[in-house]
């Protein structure tokens, strides 16, 4: 997926590379919501989502130049480098807290329905080439993107053995990879 | 050019974007990508494959005080030696002031007034004064609870207060027979504490008054109230 030459985040990311401050204020302002939706729901704890909000833009100021337009899209750029810290981060604290009130409202698995409706074209191949898996591998990997946490964690949450963890989800991916490339 | 990465080798990449690796394997395949356009590439290729799934994460607007801890935190970052221009220092400082407080005032008050994480849980509890701040002869908008041993200054929103989106709601603390001093700016949708410096502290005394005014977004342009006057109230010891 390919930049869309017009689309103000990638221009705003484009200049805050070269280290324009007014961009910088812009970009935030126009991503930070995606971005903290994604740390609320990874980490499922609000002070370290904030944290990591902060970690991400700070990464964004000082990498901006690494962003490749012709690579990706910035949204996806900024939402992968969120998921990144956000690992990074519950690879550091396994212990989470238990997630309060506020919470339920982001956590929903599965997706919603404006989701479903509203979302891209990119959306809709991957949700198609997902209902190709059977039920369950689906479900295990919409629930390893969204949890990221480990083969080992994601067996222990599914009660099942690390083995077929591991070996459903490889076997998804390769299934994935080749039901998106036709 | 390098070899194309093998199926085994693709494989871990997906694994990588998916987030299911131990903290050692990533850290494998992060140095890897440093060293490898090629497997950088392939990385991103996965990541781009996955990424639509964000789609279906509800967005969360985080709270303003995030923005100035970030400001907070990359003047700090480019404060210490770096190859980066020395004049980025000034402009966080100007941008949370051109932003947020401004006018000469505002240059004093940024040292000394912070927002902190978050509302307090109780902000009854230590709390030295209140504040009730009202429209003139209205009904109550935000409540005000002050904590001498803190210096903290909570400041908690009726529920569903609004304003109209292209303002912000400033906070003033007026001392008697003196110009008003700007707190800050508040969320009109949750708590907000002020941390207020030993000098602001001081100028809270018998019969000073906080009022809430409307101003342009970000806070008033001059460091003086410019807008209309939302709700005001005395302090009142308890």
């Amino acid at each position: 997926m390919v930049s869309d030459p017009d689309d103000p985040l990638t221009l705003a990311l484009l200049q805050v590379a070269k280290g324009d401050r007014a961009a910088f204020e812009s970009l935030y302002k126009q991503s930070s919501s995606r971005v903290f939706g994604i740390c609320l729901r990874m980490l499922r704890d609000r002070g370290q989502a904030e944290e990591v909000l902060q970690d991400v833009y700070l990464a964004v100021w000082q990498r901006a130049e690494t962003f490749d337009p012709t690579r990706a899209a910035a949204l996806t750029w900024l939402s992968t480098l969120a998921r990144h810290r956000a690992i990074d981060r519950l690879r550091q604290h396994r212990e989470r807290l238990v997630e309060d009130d506020y919470l339920h409202s982001v956590a929903d698995e599965g997706p919603t329905p404006e989701a479903q409706t509203a979302s891209s074209e990119e959306r809709r191949r991957l949700e198609n080439c997902l209902e190709r898996l059977d039920a369950q591998k689906s479900l295990l990997v919409r629930e390893a993107f969204y949890a990221g946490v480990t083969y080992r964690e994601l067996a222990e949450r599914m009660a099942l053995p690390l083995g077929t963890m591991k070996s459903w989800i490889r076997r998804s991916l390769i299934e994935l990879k080749s039901c998106l490339e036709q | 050019m390098t070899q194309p990465a093998t199926d085994e080798e693709q494989l871990i990449y997906a694994e990588y974007a998916l987030g299911v690796l131990e903290a050692s394997e990533r850290a494998r395949v992060e140095q890897t990508m440093q060293r490898d356009p090629h497997v950088a590439a392939a990385v991103a290729i996965w990541e781009s494959r996955l990424a639509p799934l964000n789609d279906d994460v509800t967005p969360v607007v985080p709270p303003p005080h995030v923005w100035y801890q970030l400001l907070d935190r990359l003047a700090a970052h480019t404060g210490q030696p770096s190859t980066r221009p020395r004049d980025r220092v000034p402009f966080w400082r100007a941008l949370a002031l051109g932003g947020w407080l401004t006018g000469g005032v505002a240059a004093a008050a940024l040292v000394t007034v912070m927002f902190l994480p978050a509302g307090p849980a109780d902000p009854l509890k230590g709390a030295t004064a209140l504040a009730a701040l009202s429209q003139t002869g209205g009904s109550v908008q935000w409540t005000a609870f002050l904590n001498a041993e803190q210096r903290r200054l909570a400041m908690v929103p009726v529920p569903a207060l609004t304003i109209a989106p292209d303002r912000s709601a400033e906070l003033w603390l007026i001392p008697p027979g003196a110009a008003p001093v700007s707190l800050g700016v508040l969320a009109v949708d949750r708590p907000v504490t002020v941390a207020l410096s030993q000098a602001l502290y001081g100028q809270i005394v018998d019969g000073a008054v906080l009022a809430v005014s409307l101003e342009p977004k970000g806070g008033s342009p001059t460091g003086a109230p410019t807008g209309e006057v939302l709700s005001s109230g005395p302090l009142r010891p308890i």
